[in-house]
């Protein structure tokens, strides 16, 4: 049973995908993975504006660093704010304070519109971190590196499961849709489409369970008795001090600033 | 909606739904015996496409939450399961994030796990119709709770967030409907086509 790195188009994120001369690349995934939680911890606990946009710079040079798809990271990054927007608006016209604007019953508030930018630039932060650091790893490489890290090894093969063959049901399920609307199938809001969804969620939960049978089997076969050998992890080298050393550095530096000013 | 990202709820909040979230994947884990693990796993990769789908809805379109489903056929191993989607999504797709990782699980699974295991046994006693009429009700009350939760993660976080937890509750209802029904049909569906797939909650 071979848990290869599953290629999916839409999910990587890197143009130079984790090539092997990027220095990212040649990083351990467990300096990587920590890292990342650190400064998204950071991003998080940041209290002044100054500490805030300090830590979105730092974060977009990681990200250039990584070298990202910046349109690609523009695209997630406008999604993430999709589910902010009802906070965004109702927190300037909500929360008490001087009011900036005034239309009728309607006043922006600064503490609220403050409030709400802060929001914004956290969120962003978190973001952009994470795909920097993390989007950009390979999905098996990550379980690897959360193994050994300490996290049991049955969630690590519960992961590199998920990373296998949810690419798969997602192809099968687009096979299902276009079968559908070959058929005329136009989704509406009625009784109908429901039932024509709940098949499809019916049948895709069909698929996996005999996929999910046929590789149990097949597995059985060859003798799994319910643990794969994670790859043994190699220790830490220079580069992974060098840069966890750094970016503790900075880290550090933003989170004096964000308490001094 | 149920992805809370980085950045917007308390250090108490994240704490304890980090804390609730460790709790209940160890048991979920436990449940899980090391041989079924490829089963769980690859029903836990079919749940995480479907979830993935934008099911178009007259003009709009949704995501499911899944969270009645899940519960129904995974059982406990529902937080395990969701543990590592919302972990593979966030790094993946940037939907959630690390710090909210816990609460997030919590919200979606902890509400599938109840009502799962609660209408799991009546379902698979009951004729395909009946079945239906459980696991939409159960489905629709999963989407209900998630949607109580997330606002109430909110607005322990900070009194500013109440108006916008109020509202977002209200932006829950078309989901809760639309879940019912396809959760209410997928069953019935199931029930006919692979009973054995109900047969096995962990």
């Amino acid at each position: 049973m071979v848990i290869g790195p599953q290629k999916d188009q839409a999910m990587s994120l890197v143009r130079a995908t984790d090539t092997h001369e990027h220095f990212l690349a040649r990083l351990d995934p467990r300096s990587r993975i920590v890292g990342a939680v650190l400064a998204v911890l950071a991003s998080v606990a940041m209290t002044s504006l100054s500490g805030q946009m300090a830590m979105v710079v730092a974060a977009l040079a990681l990200a250039a660093i990584a070298d990202v798809d910046w349109r690609a990271m523009l695209h997630r990054l406008a999604h993430v704010e999709g589910f902010m927007i009802v906070l965004l608006i109702l927190l300037p016209l909500t929360m008490p304070g001087r009011a900036l604007v005034s239309l009728g019953p309607l006043a922006l508030s600064d503490t609220g519109l403050m409030r709400a930018v802060s929001i914004v630039l956290k969120v962003n932060a978190a973001v952009i971190t994470t795909m920097a650091l993390l989007a950009t790893l390979e999905p098996v490489r990550l379980g690897r590196g959360l193994a050994s890290l300490g996290v049991p090894a049955r969630l690590v093969h519960l992961l590199l499961f998920l990373v296998r063959y949810q690419s798969l049901f997602r192809e099968e399920g687009a096979r299902l849709m276009e079968a559908m609307r070959a058929r005329g199938f136009k989704p509406r809001v009625n009784l109908r489409t429901f039932r024509a969804y709940g098949n499809f969620t019916g049948m895709l939960l069909v698929r996996s369970m005999e996929r999910a049978e046929r590789v149990e089997e097949s597995m059985r076969c060859r003798g799994f008795s319910g643990k794969f050998p994670l790859r043994a992890t190699r220790p830490l080298g220079a580069l992974d001090f060098a840069f966890s050393l750094l970016l503790a550095l900075v880290l550090v530096g933003i989170i004096l600033l964000d308490r001094i000013a | 909606m149920a992805h809370i990202p980085d950045g917007v709820l308390s250090f108490p909040v994240l704490v304890g739904g980090g804390a609730l979230a460790v709790g209940a994947i160890a048991l979920g884990l436990k449940k899980i015996g090391d041989e079924d693990i490829p089963r769980t796993a690859i029903l836990s990769a079919g749940f995480f496409a479907l979830s993935l789908f934008a099911l178009p809805v007259g003009p709009s379109s949704v995501h499911l939450l899944l969270g009645g489903l899940m519960g129904i056929v995974l059982g406990t191993a529902i937080f395990p399961a969701v543990c590592v989607a919302l972990l593979l999504q966030a790094v993946m797709f940037g939907f959630g994030g690390l710090t909210t990782l816990g609460v997030n699980i919590i919200n979606i699974a902890l509400p599938g796990a109840l009502i799962g295991s609660l209408v799991a046994p009546m379902i698979q006693r009951a004729t395909p119709a009946r079945a239906a009429v459980i696991a939409g009700v159960a489905s629709a009350l999963c989407v209900a709770l998630t949607g109580l939760m997330v606002a109430a993660s909110l607005a322990l976080s900070s009194a500013d967030y109440m108006l916008s937890a109020r509202v977002m509750i209200a932006s829950y209802i078309p989901l809760m409907l639309i879940e019912g029904f396809v959760g209410g049909f997928c069953i019935s569906f199931v029930k006919r086509v692979k009973p054995e797939l109900l047969a096995g909650a962990a």
